[in-house]
């Protein structure tokens, strides 16, 4: 179980994120969802333990992650990111195989069970046929799909995956969005971030919203992604078309123009966010 | 690049290439001697066969040239490994050791220690001065760029380039304070310049423990400079200590600088060109890169040095003039057919 306990991380004397409580749990994707600057990727990290909370804890298992060695950290807890760095010139296999990193000695060569986790992982993801392809031949989507196998090739339980659907196509985006169910479904912990609020609503079992680096609310995503908490969160106008985990929005910027009154939509309008 | 080299053929072809031009370096020069002559001395020096050479040609071959080819090739190897590393550390191309100020302030270090006259003490000294300065420059570079545990790549490079500069600019000032005794301004002005004249067994046994040292740390951390090609945040979630790996890098990177400088002087473009080429050839995995430069290295220096020995005898180019001559416009070149895999596009 991977958890953050009243966590918060302040960079000189500012709060990005604080009073955290988030669990992710197995079997179930969970997603962070919040306008830009609302501190999705500081919790990520945190969660990841790539950063070290400054008030809190994050824990994994019950015990601290920064009691635990970086390697048996990465052994539970791996952090996908974005986008890989196209321009080394790694295959894609080669690419995953660096997720053994963390199984391997020093001076160990390549085992059996390296290369089998690493042909499970491509395998896994639809990117069998990608082995032998280098990083920066690949579209945008077979990147997201390599940097996600990598992340199942280190066989750790929990994995964190920073806006895997950011620039994917309608297509892409549904097919990994598909995979990372199939994933979660197959019994480890996914927690992604998200910006897309149907993805979530559709694709998610748990939502955390956050909000200028606070927990806003937490619950089922039909529950927590209502028209209501969106146009105070998210300053926008929203509407929700059908309901449940089939519904959509459909948005609308809120006019706001000098000496007008906003619509009447309850939050304030005159907050300006990053 | 779309193919890779089997790595075996070209550790082999590199070898066999190191060896023919180490056989030239030792046979090549203003008293030409046949290769069995030199494969003759050699063996009867090494193994207690074969005798009944002048003791001319012994003298030729095992005290003034095989020292020489073997500082080469020392030199060669470490300056090639340390820009591979660097280059592998800081995600750059354009990395080698001059980039974080280590090899100006080894060069610096050697002409104070010119300078002041102690030079002409003991052998011993340049090497000290040379290691002093390297290792001074990478402690200063780091320490600069840290904050609170953390040293972000990109500010490695700022220091280490400022205080490059600011170490070529002491190097400057001594040359010139030196310029009343124009003897030593010329000897400073030639040792800069590089080269492997008059090396002795005793450069070798300076230069070979450092070498040793640097590349076993160096080697040891190839798998960690795979992971941080592809982003450092990855890295350590993968299990990497990030912060931890540029300490040894930059440790192993300005070992391994020292060693070359104190032996050769300042040899522009081994550092930079050799990785390149090698990474073209194999792929970027660290594993083969690494050791494949420092085989590289130590063949092109050693090749250099036959070239800078035979341009117009009997008087010699200087060494750091023949590699970047002959470096810069093969840098060039690679840099306009292979652009895009360069990240110059």
């Amino acid at each position: 179980m991977l958890q953050a306990l009243q966590a918060g991380y302040a960079v000189s004397g500012k709060w990005l994120v604080r009073n955290l409580d988030m669990e992710v749990r197995p079997g179930q994707v969970t997603a962070v969802v919040g306008p830009n600057g609302a501190g999705k990727s500081t919790a990520m990290r945190l969660l990841a333990g790539l950063l070290r909370p400054s008030a809190g804890s994050v824990r994994v298992n019950g015990e601290p992650a920064e009691a635990l060695h970086r390697t048996a950290l990465a052994r539970q807890v791996s952090y996908v990111p974005a986008a890989l760095p196209g321009r080394a010139a790694f295959t894609a296999r080669e690419c995953v195989a660096m997720g053994r990193y963390c199984h391997r000695g020093r001076f160990q060569p390549e085992r059996d069970s390296d290369r089998a986790a690493v042909t499970a992982a491509l395998e896994a993801t639809d990117c069998g046929h990608l082995a032998n392809r280098f990083l920066h031949e690949l579209s945008t989507g077979e990147s997201r799909r390599v940097a996600l196998a990598r992340g199942l090739a280190t066989e750790a339980r929990h994995l964190l995956l920073d806006e895997p659907t950011a620039s994917l196509d309608i297509e892409h985006s549904l097919a990994l969005l598909e995979l990372i169910q199939r994933i979660a479904a197959a019994g480890r912990s996914v927690l992604v971030a998200l910006h897309d609020l149907t993805s979530a609503l559709s694709a998610t079992q748990y939502v955390y919203l956050l909000d200028r680096g606070s927990l806003h609310a937490a619950g089922k995503p039909s529950e927590v992604l209502t028209a209501a908490t969106i146009r105070e969160v998210f300053s926008v106008d929203a509407e929700m078309l059908g309901s449940g985990d089939r519904g959509v929005f459909r948005f609308a910027a809120k006019p706001v123009s000098a000496g007008c009154e906003p619509p009447s939509s309850g939050s304030d309008p005159s907050l300006p966010r990053s | 690049m779309r193919t890779r080299a089997r790595p075996a053929s070209f550790f082999a072809c590199s070898a066999a290439l190191l060896a023919v031009a180490a056989l030239l370096g030792l046979a090549i020069g203003t008293t030409p001697l046949s290769w069995t002559t030199v494969l003759g001395v050699l063996s009867s020096r090494i193994l207690p066969v074969g005798d009944g050479f002048g003791e001319t040609e012994e003298f030729i071959v095992w005290s003034i040239r095989l020292p020489r080819v073997l500082v080469g090739m020392l030199s060669g190897g470490s300056l090639a490994l340390a820009g591979a590393a660097m280059q592998g550390l800081f995600r750059n191309p354009l990395a080698d050791p001059g980039v974080i100020g280590t090899s100006a302030a080894a060069a610096c270090g050697a002409v104070a220690v010119f300078v002041t006259g102690l030079a002409a003490h003991s052998a011993l000294w340049l090497p000290l001065a040379s290691f002093v300065g390297a290792f001074g420059a990478a402690l200063l570079v780091y320490a600069l760029a840290t904050r609170g545990g953390v040293t972000p790549v990109a500010t490695l490079v700022l220091a280490g380039i400022a205080c490059g500069s600011f170490f070529s600019a002491a190097t400057s000032l001594l040359i010139s304070i030196s310029f009343v005794d124009w003897q030593v301004a010329a000897e400073v002005m030639f040792w800069l310049m590089g080269g492997l004249d008059s090396r002795a067994w005793v450069h070798v046994w300076i230069a070979l423990p450092f070498a040793i040292a640097a590349s076993g740390l160096l080697l040891a951390c190839s798998r960690d400079l795979d992971l941080m090609a592809l982003g450092e945040e990855s890295a350590q979630s993968l299990g990497l200590d990030v912060e931890r790996t540029k300490q040894i890098v930059l440790l192993g990177a300005s070992l391994a600088t020292a060693a070359s400088v104190a032996v050769s002087g300042i040899l522009a473009f081994v550092g930079l060109v050799v990785p390149h080429v090698v990474r073209l050839i194999l792929g970027p995995a660290h594993r083969l890169v690494l050791p494949a430069s420092m085989l590289a290295g130590a063949g092109f220096l050693v090749a250099c040095d036959i070239l800078a020995r035979v341009i117009h005898p009997p008087g010699e180019v200087r060494l750091g003039i023949i590699t970047a001559a002959f470096g810069a416009p093969f840098f060039l070149w690679l840099l306009h057919a292979r652009r895009s895999e360069m990240g110059a596009a």
